[in-house]
C-alpha cells in the first residue's frame, strides 16, 4: 500500500463546524474552571486526566432524561465543621457552588453533584422547583463520599458506586428529606439499602 | 482594535485575565473540535472531547511558557490523548467491537452509499490498529502533519513516527486483501 492509497482510504469527511451552543458551554465551563483554579489552597489546580465531560447535553432540546455535564472544577469539599447558625462549612460551599451553576444554567440546573473533587453539574429539561427546599445528600459507596446539592422534588440519575442510580429527592411536611432508589430508601434518618451504604441528607439552610 | 495574538493572550492568561483565556477559548476550540472529530466521527464525542481538552487548559495555562508553538502542540497531544481515552471508554462501555464504527456520523452528501460503507470499513480498519499506529497515521495522513512534527506532539522520535505508518501501512495492506 503507497502513501497516496492510504492517504485516499484516510479521506475523511470534513468535520461539521462546532455550533454556538456547544461553543458556548464549552467556553463557559472551561472558564468557570480557569476561574476556580486561581482561588487558593483549596482548589487542586494539578493536571488532570479526569474532568471527562459527557457533553450529550443538548440544552435546546427538551431532554426527558437528566444529562450529566461533568464540570470538573477540582474542588475539594471543606470539613464539615459548623460556624455559629449551625451551618457547616460543607453547606455553604455546596451552597456557593450550586447558586454559581444556577446562574448559568437557570432553567436547566437540577442537581450539582461533587466526588472525588469533581463537579458533577446535571442538567435536563425539567427546570428546578425553586420554591422547593434546597437539599444536601451525603453518600457514601466503596469509600468514596459523593455530595448532592438539589432542590427537592428532582428525579436524577447519576453513578454511585461504579453504576448509574435513579433517586427521587423529596421533602416531607416536617423537612425530612426522603431519598428513594431502585438501591436504597432514606427516609427520617434511617437507611434501607446495602449494608456498604451509608447516606444522609438534610435541608440546607442556607440561603442563595 | 488590534486583535491579540496567541502569545499575548497565554502571557494575559497565565496572569489571571479571564477574558484573555476566553478568546484563547473561543480561538482554538473549533480546531479541537475538528480535530477530536476526525478520530472519532462522532459530533457528541467530538464535544465531549473538545470540554475535556478545555477543561485541561483551564487547569495548565497558568503554568505555560508564553510559546505559541508550543501551545499549539501541547493542544494537539492533549486532543489526541483524550481522544484515544475516549475512544477506549466506549469501548469498554460497549464490549463489541465494531458497533462503535457503526455509530460514526454518515455523511451522504451524494447519497452514496457504497461510499458510507467503504468510510465503514476504514473506520473498522483503523480501529484495528495499535493505538501507536492509529495515531501517527491520523497525524500524517488526516491532519497532513509531516514525521517531525507528528514527533513533537506524540513526543516520540521522528524515526518512531516512520516505522509507525510503515507498520500500519503494512497492516492495513494485509487486512484490505483479506
Amino acid at each position: 500500500m503507497t502513501n497516496d492509497e492510504l492517504k485516499n482510504m484516510l479521506e475523511q469527511p470534513d468535520a461539521p463546524d462546532l455550533d454556538d451552543a456547544a461553543r458556548g458551554r464549552i467556553v463557559t465551563s472551561a472558564a468557570i474552571r480557569y476561574r476556580h483554579a486561581a482561588r487558593g489552597p483549596e482548589t487542586n489546580t494539578t493536571a488532570s486526566s479526569g474532568g471527562w465531560l459527557k457533553s450529550t447535553l443538548k440544552p435546546f432540546m427538551a431532554a426527558a432524561a437528566a444529562l450529566v455535564l461533568v464540570v470538573a472544577i477540582q474542588h475539594s469539599l471543606p470539613g464539615g465543621s459548623t460556624n455559629g447558625s449551625g451551618t457547616s462549612g460543607t453547606d455553604r460551599y455546596s451552597a456557593a457552588v450550586f447558586s454559581e451553576y444556577q446562574s448559568l444554567f437557570q432553567h436547566e440546573l437540577r442537581a450539582v453533584v461533587a466526588r472525588n473533587g469533581d463537579v458533577d453539574v446535571v442538567l435536563g429539561g425539567q427546570a428546578s422547583q425553586q420554591t422547593n427546599p434546597l437539599v444536601i445528600i451525603r453518600i457514601e459507596a466503596d469509600g468514596q463520599p459523593i455530595y448532592i446539592t438539589a432542590y427537592s422534588g428532582q428525579t436524577i440519575e447519576t453513578e454511585i458506586g461504579g453504576k448509574s442510580v435513579v433517586l427521587d429527592i423529596l421533602t416531607t411536611a416536617d423537612q425530612e428529606v426522603v431519598l428513594a432508589s431502585d438501591e436504597f430508601i432514606l427516609e427520617r434518618g434511617v437507611l434501607h439499602g446495602p449494608d456498604d451504604f451509608v447516606a444522609d441528607a438534610h435541608i440546607l439552610e442556607v440561603s442563595l | 482594535m488590534q486583535m491579540k495574538s496567541d502569545f499575548q493572550l497565554i502571557e494575559m492568561a497565565v496572569d489571571g485575565n479571564e477574558d484573555a483565556f476566553r478568546s484563547l477559548l473561543q480561538r482554538h476550540c473549533e480546531m479541537v473540535f475538528k480535530v477530536a472529530y476526525r478520530w472519532c466521527a462522532v459530533k457528541e464525542d467530538a464535544e465531549d472531547i473538545a470540554q475535556d481538552v478545555m477543561m485541561q487548559l483551564a487547569d495548565n495555562i497558568r503554568g505555560f511558557k508564553p510559546d505559541e508553538a508550543a501551545f499549539t502542540t501541547w493542544l494537539y497531544r492533549v486532543t489526541i490523548n483524550a481522544a484515544k481515552d475516549a475512544y477506549r471508554r466506549k469501548q469498554s462501555r460497549k464490549n463489541n467491537e465494531g458497533q462503535y464504527a457503526n455509530d460514526r456520523d454518515v455523511h451522504s452528501s451524494d447519497s452514496a452509499a457504497e461510499q458510507q460503507l467503504w468510510q465503514q470499513e476504514t473506520t473498522r480498519l483503523l480501529d484495528r490498529l495499535p493505538d501507536k499506529d492509529k495515531e501517527a497515521v491520523f497525524l500524517v495522513f488526516c491532519e497532513g502533519l509531516n514525521h517531525a512534527e507528528a514527533a513533537t506532539i506524540v513526543g516520540c522520535a521522528e524515526s518512531t513516527i516512520s516505522w509507525r505508518v510503515h507498520s500500519a501501512r503494512k497492516k492495513l495492506k494485509a487486512w484490505t486483501k483479506q
